[in-house]
């Protein structure tokens, strides 16, 4: 257990070790990629070829909902702060580009971006009562706060004009149209495959080690020399950007996005609607919205579609697997697939044997 | 050191208190560069209060802390780690949910370059680091011997095993100035005794400095350069390890003055 100790001496002084020898790309490392690339190709093309517009809706919208987890996981499973308000960051992006884009002409490539941009001074202005709040008291200063932005913005019509309605027309691009279902579907499609592939890299990194460490313990992140603050600023930042531009995809995907009314669209229900499929598909994994956002979706839209409380008996159904996850597997429904995984692996290598 | 008046690491006439409770009175402590300096004292001495005042986590209402001359009581913890100001913690505070190798590469943090824009795009600085971060890693688990454990998430380690973490992630921080807070505690005897020597190798290998506050004895005397000793929040003695051994304050401080009587009475006899 102890060591003697041989090469400490190496370890004296701050220069860099010498260069790995550059070892060529081994023949897994190179099927992983080829798997990975053919999965992609699969996710793009064959929706919109085999399934009809219907299902490409959903399907899109299900990738619109993987976002918004992304950015509950970019929060909750980073850093640990519980936030109950990510339907409210969806609300501002969905509201924010959807008049970009109708009242001041700007090009959907632009008013997407700039509309998640206007979530983040908001999501930094919540981060900052977090670095004073913890736990519940910051759960439930976040409801409190969701329901400020609903009932005096989402409804002032400087934000959602006087029609009480903000249109969002699709995009197109050049002599591209992303009008149909299916079409919109790939553009969704694409723009979700390259969040998720930053997230990734993100997660595997420098920044997400030091989140992990504020999440896990912040006295001891402090004192291995990380800034606690900065990083629950930075988590802030991000989640706000990826509700905001996953509203802006919400808002077009929906073409018209009303406002207020008796049941709030960017309310409690869709915020927790939001945090309950990430947890079930998994918080501390960017694969668990997508996975989550993906059963909620078609278990709301397609399976209980005909029924008219077809969306309370889902949210039913899932409050009980939430509760059952956070029991038994707070990991979520991802770390079966982590597990068949492993299996798997054990098996070939005893076949290899 | 240039002028031999500024000491390399210094606690000057720092008071703490929370409440009406004086936690540390007065506290007034030198360490050279190179030095191992034991901190000892009975139980609420306030060794741990100080740790935390030099480390930034509580604020003493007096006093300086000098690092190299400088005060670095206006700095965060971070910024203390950062600057080259290490602690450990009594009964390890490390990451529960990540692996060995993740907690390692998180103490390698503030040598590492390339923030989330930086990360989310594998730009090539943000990639060097990363390589560069694995590898040392690699090495220091070779030499703590934690191979094995790599990819063992923390929480589920022995004690012993999470106390040679805590070691490699200072091998990683690579601090000029490591305070260690009991590090012999809840360990083995075995484990204790191979302890002091690899704390020499490691403050010799880095040319690191080292504050260690420790309750056993034979490990704190064989390994201290000097010991202050603390009583009720106040430096009672402070020498070598053989002259704080027979000072009577010390004896007293731990046993009690009746016993610490008797005890003198009968080495008379």
């Amino acid at each position: 257990m102890m060591a003697q100790a041989p090469a400490i001496e190496r370890l004296a002084g701050q220069q860099p070790p010498a260069e790995p020898p550059v070892a060529a790309k081994s023949s897994p490392a190179a099927a992983r990629a080829i798997a990975v690339a053919a999965l992609f190709a699969a996710g793009l093309a064959l929706p919109p070829l085999l399934l009809d517009s219907t299902w490409n809706a959903v399907l899109s919208l299900a990738l619109i909902y993987a976002l918004m987890g992304l950015s509950v996981v970019a929060l909750t499973g980073f850093v640990g702060q519980l936030s109950l308000m990510p339907a409210t960051f969806v609300g501002i992006g969905a509201y924010a580009s959807g008049r970009l884009v109708t009242s001041l002409a700007t090009p959907f490539w632009f008013a997407a971006p700039l509309a998640a941009t206007i979530a983040v001074p908001v999501a930094l202005v919540i981060g900052m009562i977090a670095l004073r709040l913890k736990g519940l008291y910051l759960a439930i200063m976040t409801l409190v706060f969701a329901n400020v932005v609903e009932e005096f913005i989402f409804t002032k019509p400087w934000l959602v004009g006087k029609g009480r309605v903000v249109d969002a027309p699709r995009p197109h691009l050049g002599g591209i149209s992303f009008a149909s279902d299916k079409n919109y579907y790939v553009l969704v499609y694409l723009i979700v495959a390259l969040f998720l592939l930053l997230a990734y890299n993100v997660s595997r990194s420098r920044t997400a080690r030091a989140c992990y460490a504020v999440r896990d313990n912040e006295d001891a992140a402090q004192a291995w020399g990380i800034n606690v603050a900065k990083y629950k600023l930075i988590a802030f930042a991000l989640s706000g950007f990826l509700a905001g531009f996953a509203g802006a995809l919400y808002a077009h995907w929906l073409e018209s996005v009303p406002s207020g009314g008796q049941r709030p669209l960017f309310g409690l229900e869709f915020s927790l609607t939001v945090v309950f499929f990430t947890i079930v598909g998994g918080v501390r994994s960017i694969w668990g919205p997508v996975i989550g956002g993906t059963i909620w979706v078609v278990l709301v839209r397609r399976l209980l579609a005909g029924s008219p409380n077809g969306v309370n008996i889902a949210i039913s159904i899932f409050g009980a697997v939430v509760l059952l996850t956070m029991l038994y597997r707070p990991a979520g429904l991802v770390a079966w697939i982590g597990d068949a995984r492993r299996k798997l692996g054990r098996r070939g290598r005893w076949a290899g044997v | 050191m240039g002028r031999g008046v500024v000491a390399f690491f210094e606690v000057s006439e720092v008071t703490i208190r929370f409440g009406g409770l004086v936690a540390n009175s007065d506290v007034s402590l030198r360490v050279e560069q190179g030095e191992i300096v034991g901190l000892i004292g009975p139980n609420g001495a306030g060794k741990t209060t100080l740790f935390n005042a030099i480390s930034g986590f509580n604020t003493p209402v007096q006093g300086r802390v000098l690092f190299e001359g400088e005060d670095i009581l206006p700095l965060l913890p971070y910024e203390r780690a950062a600057r080259g100001i290490g602690r450990t913690f009594q009964g390890v505070r490390l990451y529960p949910s990540l692996s060995v190798l993740d907690n390692l590469l998180v103490s390698f943090h503030a040598h590492m370059s390339g923030g989330l824009a930086a990360n989310a795009l594998r730009l090539p600085w943000a990639r060097g680091s990363e390589r560069r971060a694995r590898q040392r890693a690699e090495e220091v688990m070779e030499i703590i011997d934690l191979h094995p454990y790599s990819a063992k998430a923390a929480g589920a380690l022995s004690f012993g095993t999470l106390r040679m973490t805590e070691l490699a992630c200072l091998l990683m921080l690579t601090p000029r100035m490591i305070l260690l807070d009991e590090p012999a505690s809840g360990i083995a005897q075995r484990e204790t005794e191979a302890l002091g020597p690899l704390l020499r190798r490691i403050s010799d290998a880095l040319g690191a400095t080292i504050l260690i506050i420790e309750h056993d004895m034979p490990l704190v005397m064989g390994l201290s350069d000097r010991i202050y000793c603390l009583d009720l929040g106040r430096v009672i003695a402070h020498g070598a390890p053989a002259h704080i051994q027979r000072d009577p304050s010390v004896v007293e401080a731990y046993l009690g003055r009746r016993v610490a009587e008797q005890l003198e009475g009968s080495g008379d006899a």
